[in-house]
């Protein structure tokens, strides 16, 4: 049984599982590091030809590693075990689960709960509490990331390759397009503050809301967010220059 | 500026860069977490929340996909609210603009930085390869330590030497009159900016419902709040 110090152990170096994320074979290297306490335990001295299976190639959301390293951790326990299917069912899960799971954690937390939380802390901060926005960001992010951390490490060690038809019950897309949508309420819940932000005095207001109907209809997909701002910066400049030069600006 | 607090802030800001992919990842390393807290390092807690509210919205649609490797947010802000820590004269709306047009290039030598510590990274795993095919597991599990170790180097030696250069000149920079208010409309300005870029990105035009809503409750709360 591996529930056990062990295991939690090798939970734990999933922190680490992008320390050494590289082009080549992505987070191969991680995934060895996280798992090799397990291996220990299992196969004893006889782990090289188990490590060599975990040096492959290895990308999933990081979130999603501990799942899989639970899962895979009870499969090499029946290899071991003298189940023959099980060598064959490590690699069918890991590229399984990997690509998957990869796709899924990317849209539910990068493209949804991230912003989402991030637009919380926004509108604390605008509202003038930074303190509580950072506490805001960091609890609303972290209690489901954590949450599926745990929680998945656990599943996967107790269903092994089970985990799949779990994973599958578990309505991730669906869950990801409903954060999502959260996300974009609160992007926009957030527009009118920082228009107010932009503008506190009352002759500025109408021009801040020209403004952002501006760049709401002027800026396109993909064009960096570096290159924006500078040109933005260059604008702005040489608004408040020729204001200057027209004498409608002396003081800050 | 201080030795001291220059260190601090190398080892403050690296530990939040390595937050950002390589350990944790707990999200420390979001603007909107950075900003608020250098601000309080700062005794202008507002002035870093504006910082990191502006760098926040601007990247919110650049995501880590895949191998795609995005602008470092976090490298940017860290140099700009770290800037309002290192030099006390840039603690005003504009000084806190200017910190914050002299920290943007950092993101995307941030994004160089990565590409730069991920290829070191796969010179790491070559060798855990090799020790593989010779049955050494010896040293294995130092492997991801030696890449955190180098990238730590990699993101303090960027920090501190932007820091010394940055912090040095603009020490120097009395802003007033229009470029003050410039700046400052500039860093006002900037989260309407990526809002409106990360609402093209993220493709939020998709869910109108929610934006419609989204903006009553934000209407509601400037009624209520302001």
């Amino acid at each position: 049984m591996l529930l056990t110090l062990t295991f939690w152990r090798s939970f734990l170096r999933t922190f680490l599982v992008q320390a050494c994320w590289n082009f080549e074979r992505m987070q191969n290297v991680g995934f060895l590091y996280a798992i090799l306490p397990i291996l220990r335990t299992v196969w004893k001295d006889d782990m090289l030809e188990a490590s060599r299976r975990h040096g492959q190639f290895f990308n999933t959301h990081p979130y999603f590693a501990p799942v899989i390293l639970g899962a895979v951790g009870r499969l090499e326990e029946d290899l071991q075990n003298g189940r023959p299917d099980a060598e064959r069912n490590i690699n069918a899960l890991k590229l399984g689960l990997m690509g998957s799971l990869g796709a899924v954690g990317d849209s539910l937390f990068w493209a949804a709960l991230r912003p989402f939380s991030a637009w919380l802390a926004v509108i604390a901060a605008v509202l003038g509490h930074p303190g509580w926005g950072v506490a805001i960001f960091l609890i609303v992010y972290n209690v489901p990331h954590l949450l599926v951390r745990i929680v998945g490490a656990a599943t996967g060690y107790a269903a092994g390759i089970e985990v799949v038809g779990q994973l599958k019950r578990v309505n991730f897309p669906e869950l990801a397009q409903r954060l999502k949508a959260l996300a974009i309420g609160g992007a926009f819940a957030a527009l009118p503050l920082l228009t107010w932000n932009f503008a506190p005095q009352a002759d500025l207001r109408a021009g801040a809301v020209l403004l952002a109907a501006i760049l709401f209809v002027v800026v396109r997909r993909g064009t960096p967010g570096t290159r924006l701002a500078f040109g933005y910066l260059t604008v702005t400049l040489a608004a408040a220059w020729i204001w200057n030069v027209l004498g409608g600006m002396h003081t800050e | 500026m201080l030795t001291l607090t220059l260190l601090w802030l190398v080892l403050a800001g690296t530990a939040v860069c390595l937050d950002r992919t390589q350990a944790v990842q707990l999200m420390v390393s979001r603007p909107v977490v950075i900003g608020p807290l250098f601000g309080f390092w700062a005794g202008e807690p507002m002035l870093g929340a504006a910082v990191g509210v502006a760098l926040e919205f601007l990247y919110a649609g650049r995501l880590p996909v895949g191998s795609h490797v995005p602008p470092s947010d976090t490298l940017a802000a860290v140099g700009a609210a770290g800037l309002l820590v290192a030099v006390p004269e840039l603690r005003t709306l504009g000084g806190a603009g200017l910190a914050t047009a002299v920290a943007l290039p950092l993101a995307e030598l941030g994004r160089d930085v990565d590409i730069l510590v991920r290829k070191a990274n796969g010179r790491i795993a070559g060798r855990v390869d090799d020790m593989l095919r010779e049955g050494d597991l010896t040293h294995i599990e130092k492997a991801p330590w030696l890449a955190l170790l180098f990238a730590a180097g990699v993101y303090a030696a960027v920090l501190a030497l932007f820091f010394v250069v940055a912090g040095t000149l603009l020490a120097r920079v009395t802003l007033s009159g229009w470029l003050a208010t410039a700046f400052g409309f500039f860093l006002a300005g900037l989260p309407l900016l990526g809002l409106a870029e990360s609402s093209a990105t993220l493709d939020l035009r998709r869910f109108p419902r929610a934006a419609v809503l989204g903006l009553m409750v934000g209407m509601g709360l400037l009624v209520v709040f302001a």
